[in-house]
């Protein structure tokens, strides 16, 4: 747009008709080439000047709109008939010109009109002649400008995609830290929010302890399903990766990049595809990637980077992350269950017991699908993990179970349970004795706790 | 890049000599002389290895036809220039030195490699390190002067699993570089487009399947294209794999019940298999599918039909039925026949088994008969019937004069074999193999003399030698075309506006 905005501009600036002319016939290629269907603009906003200038006698203005028109069509045509293999409603749009060739914003058609109107308008607005009037107008337009420009991207921005996309860029940074102060400055409210900030509990330490702070949407949020678009495999892939499942997170960032409507490329998807073929030791499908991503401007130094490592089994054994996913992955093989997802946890946390983030999915995935049966059985699993102290969602949990299933006053919880968990169990069990329809809002202090989650969330 | 002839310095000496006349003419011919002294670095190697260089790609010793492209290469070494010298039969050799890899200009190459069929060719190598030259020991590449068909067809998609995004159909001229689309994903979006086939490399008659909201099977045949609606109430699929009848009046397809799954530990990625799976045959000119019980059965996986030179047999692969995909790894095909008989389009009544892969634990994919009726070509994995995700997957011959079957050592690698298709006149195959780098599938052409003995196979030639690491697609299903293809966009694309042509059924 822009660019057809500038041969606009420069059409406009032209005196002799004649030149005016010829520079938009030959610019229409030119502008096809470059900017796609936008090239349109050009010769509409030329037909509809050239009749309001009245500089053009009859024929030769009826010859340059019958040029304008014949280029229009044939470009799109030939290009259809020689060049691609697409519908014509795309050879007409251009190929690679938007990411979504499919929908196309009415934003973009609006500045579109708006190209197009403006020129025509301003010959129709006299043009100032006192200093003071032309400082005024100018101050108008750039006032126009800036609050148009403010309120036009305020509504045209989804505020909610701009959060899932903060959430994702700061986890592909591993700005661990950063992700749980979006979370505490506002509470996460999308699916693939939550999944970003789980992901950066875990690998901060603190899932086990906080994830009841915030706001759980079930297993979704913990480990969503495949879907084919480019949004949820490429964040849903990032979770697999860390949790040591590499050929799930390599498959992910394939299918997400696949999934690209413009049939693109993505360099984060590549990225991923290096790292998982190195921690496998595909070494020369890794090497294909890293070249690819070489001849990058932002991706050139990490690819050559682990390039050099690759060359030594050493580096990257000690190699902070690809080491260590390397000890995670699984070594006995199986087949990827969509519906099964507790049960790979489990097998890949009994195959590597140092793998917390494992231990600390599986138990989560037992908390959030209300499954406490499963829960009590992998409790005694975390002992390898050497925990300080029980964390405050599993002694929750502990608690909830140990006062539904024991029936002896007597005797006390077999589990280390810390005095304040205690405290808010009898607070929690005080406000609602075995309420059938318990109110929500009466246990707003709670709602940082696990009882909250099992009362309340579907 | 430099081409010269072995006598060039000479030339232009004489050249300079003549033009000696002014002081201008002595400052150009100077100017002249210095540049080309310094271009043409002299080989003079400071040291001659008794080893034979590391090809990128490897042609040391491969045998190919006197009709292909330039085999470009590169050394896999560093070095800042890079030197070859190609000699021939009764032709002046070919010189080329570059800084990054031989670029063989395409006449000179084609010149030689007529002058020198049933000849090989010498090939001595130099690179250039540290300035001086190390100079390897030559090699060979045998010329075969048995013809070639005119190119290849083959689909060029991600090795990915069940998203699609842009792929294609496209040929390739094997004499040159030229490559164009045959049909592309785009023309439909959400598409998929595959499993094109020809009748014994003629491209005019071809089959191939548009899949996605709007598609159907593409056959053009006696200059006609028809789409169809290949799914019938009595089958339990659209149209599959297909295998075209050498006279041209049918074509084999399996109906397929097909899942994949997706393997976590490393080595294995994705497992594709059929929850069933028949056979069927298409009678193209009474628009039906015919089969019979033998080729439908409940407790078979019957898949990849292929007829025989002659057209009066139908191989096809058949195994257990196993329950899926718990059993996988269970699933083990032989390779079977049935009589059929092309004047009525009938089957026999018995099913032989040629080849029993299931009592050595291995599973036979694809089966190809040679156009000659000499010989089977097939895949032999350890399990199931998508060879291309198993790194076991190794190509057999069969011979079919003496019923003998091998291993096919002199083309097969530690990685992927998989598709493989017959030339015309069945003295060439072309194979999918992954031994490039583990994933991405390329295309490698292999002489078969006619005692079933090959020769060492070459990767189809491309002009840049980085072409295939800058590739993100696999070469999928590499087939022999006799000429050009020409499938018809606009006319395809009024057909898939209309509702598909139905397909019916007769047992």
């Amino acid at each position: 747009m822009l660019l057809v905005a500038t041969f606009i501009c420069v059409y406009t600036l032209l005196k002799s008709s004649w030149v005016r002319a010829s520079f938009v016939l030959l610019s229409i290629p030119l502008l096809y080439w470059l900017a796609g269907g936008a090239f349109l603009l050009l010769p509409l906003v030329a037909i509809l000047l050239e009749i309001v200038r009245k500089e053009m006698k009859a024929i030769p203005l009826v010859m340059f709109l019958l040029g304008c028109i014949a280029l229009s069509y044939a470009l799109p045509v030939l290009s259809k008939t020689y060049l691609l293999q697409y519908p014509m409603r795309q050879a007409l749009i251009g190929v690679n010109f938007f990411r979504f060739p499919v929908n196309i914003p009415i934003s973009i058609g609006l500045i579109g009109l708006l190209i197009v109107f403006i020129p025509i308008a301003l010959r129709f607005i006299p043009i100032p002649k006192k200093r003071n009037r032309k400082i005024l107008i100018y101050t108008f337009q750039l006032v126009v400008l800036l609050l148009g420009g403010y309120l036009f991207i305020h509504e045209a921005a989804d505020m909610t995609k701009e959060e899932v996309m903060a959430y994702d860029f700061n986890v592909r940074m591993r700005k661990w830290d950063r992700v749980i102060k979006l979370a505490d400055k506002k509470a996460p409210s999308s699916p693939l929010s939550v999944t970003c900030l789980n992901l950066a509990l875990a690998k901060e330490g603190l899932l086990a302890e906080r994830m009841f702070n915030y706001y759980q949407n079930g297993v979704g949020g913990l480990l969503p399903d495949f879907t084919r678009d480019f949004t949820i495999p490429m964040i849903a892939g990032e979770v697999y990766y860390h949790l040591g499942f590499i050929n799930t997170a390599q498959r992910y960032a394939f299918e997400a990049m696949e999934a690209l409507p413009d049939y693109q490329k993505s360099a984060r998807g590549v990225m991923r595809l290096a790292e998982t073929n190195l921690i496998n030791g595909n070494y020369d499908v890794a090497a294909k990637y890293l070249h690819l991503l070489q001849l990058t401007f932002y991706y050139r130094g990490w690819a050559t980077n682990a390039l050099n490592t690759m060359k030594d089994e050493k580096l990257i054994a000690q190699h902070p992350e690809w080491g260590m996913l390397r000890q995670f992955r699984t070594k006995e093989d199986f087949l990827f269950s969509e519906g099964e997802k507790d049960m790979m946890l489990g097998v890949l946390f009994r195959q590597n017991q140092t793998n917390r983030m494992a231990y600390e999915y599986l138990m989560a995935y037992t908390l959030l699908t209300k499954d406490l049966n499963h829960f009590m059985q992998y409790i005694p699993l975390g002992r390898s993990l050497h925990y300080k102290a029980i964390p405050t969602s599993y002694q929750e949990a502990l608690m909830y179970v140990w006062i539904k299933t024991n029936n002896d006053p007597s005797k006390e919880i077999p589990y280390p349970i810390s005095p304040l968990t205690m405290q808010r169990m009898k607070a929690f069990e005080n406000v609602s004795p075995n309420q059938s329809n318990p109110d929500p809002g009466q246990f707003n202090e709670f709602t940082n706790t696990y009882w909250y989650y099992l009362l309340f969330r579907k | 890049m430099i081409l010269r002839d072995s006598n060039i310095s000479d030339k232009h000496a004489a050249t300079g000599n003549c033009q000696l006349i002014s002081r201008f003419g002595l400052f150009v011919a100077c100017g002249l002389l210095i540049t080309l002294s310094s271009c043409n670095d002299k080989i003079s190697p400071a040291e001659i290895s008794k080893e034979k260089p590391t090809l990128y790609p490897d042609y040391i010793g491969v045998t190919i036809p006197a009709t292909i492209a330039p085999l470009n290469f590169k050394v896999k070494e560093d070095y800042t220039s890079i030197d070859a010298v190609i000699e021939g039969h009764n032709t002046a050799p070919i010189h080329v030195q570059d800084a990054k890899e031989i670029c063989v200009p395409a006449d000179k190459w084609a010149k030689m490699l007529s002058d020198s069929k049933s000849d090989s060719l010498r090939i001595t190598v130099s690179i250039k390190q540290h300035d001086k030259w190390k100079q390897y020991a030559p090699f060979s590449i045998y010329v075969n002067a048995t013809p070639i068909d005119y190119g290849l067809v083959y689909r060029l998609i991600a090795p990915g699993y069940e998203v699609y995004s842009k792929m294609g159909i496209y040929q390739r001229n094997i004499s040159n570089f030229d490559q164009s689309p045959v049909i592309e994903n785009t023309l439909i979006p959400g598409s998929c487009v595959n499993c094109h086939s020809f009748r014994q490399s003629n491209p005019k008659d071809m089959s191939f399947h548009i899949r996605g909201k709007i598609g159907g099977t593409v056959l053009i045949s006696d200059g006609k294209t028809n789409l169809l609606n290949t799914k019938t109430d009595k089958t339990m699929s659209n149209f599959v794999y297909p295998f075209w009848h050498p006279s041209g009046k049918y074509v084999a397809y399996s109906v397929n019940n097909t899942h994949q799954v997706f393997h976590e530990a490393r080595g294995k990625r994705v497992e594709v298999g059929d929850a069933a799976s028949d056979v069927v045959v298409y009678d193209i000119k009474n628009n039906k599918a015919i089969s019979c019980k033998l080729l439908m059965q409940d407790s078979i996986f019957e898949t990849f039909p292929s007829f025989s030179a002659d057209g009066r047999t139908l191989y096809f692969c058949s195994a257990k039925h196993q329950k899926m995909p718990a059993q996988y790894s269970q699933v083990r095909y032989n390779l079977c026949s049935i009589a059929f008989n092309p004047d009525n389009g009938t089957f026999g009544d018995r099913i032989d088994t040629v080849f029993n892969a299931n009592a050595i634990q291995k599973s036979v994919t694809f089966p190809r008969p040679s156009p000659d009726g000499k010989f089977i070509l097939f895949t032999l994995v350890d399990y199931g019937n998508f060879s291309i995700w198993h790194k076991e997957a190794d190509l057999y011959l069969l011979d079919l004069k003496t019923g003998n079957t091998r291993r096919m050592d002199e083309v097969n690698s530690d990685d992927t074999e998989s598709y493989h298709s017959w030339s015309s006149n069945s003295r060439w195959f072309v194979f999918s193999s992954r031994r490039m780098d583990g994933l991405y599938t390329r295309p490698f052409i292999a002489y078969l003399d006619e005692n079933g003995k090959a020769g060492k196979p070459f990767l189809l030639p491309q002009k840049d030698t980085e072409y295939y690491d800058r590739l993100l697609f696999s070469f999928n299903i590499p087939e022999f075309i006799t000429e050009k293809v020409n499938v018809n966009i606009p006319e395809l694309e009024k057909l898939l506006e209309a509702p598909a042509k139905q397909v019916t059924f007769k047992e």
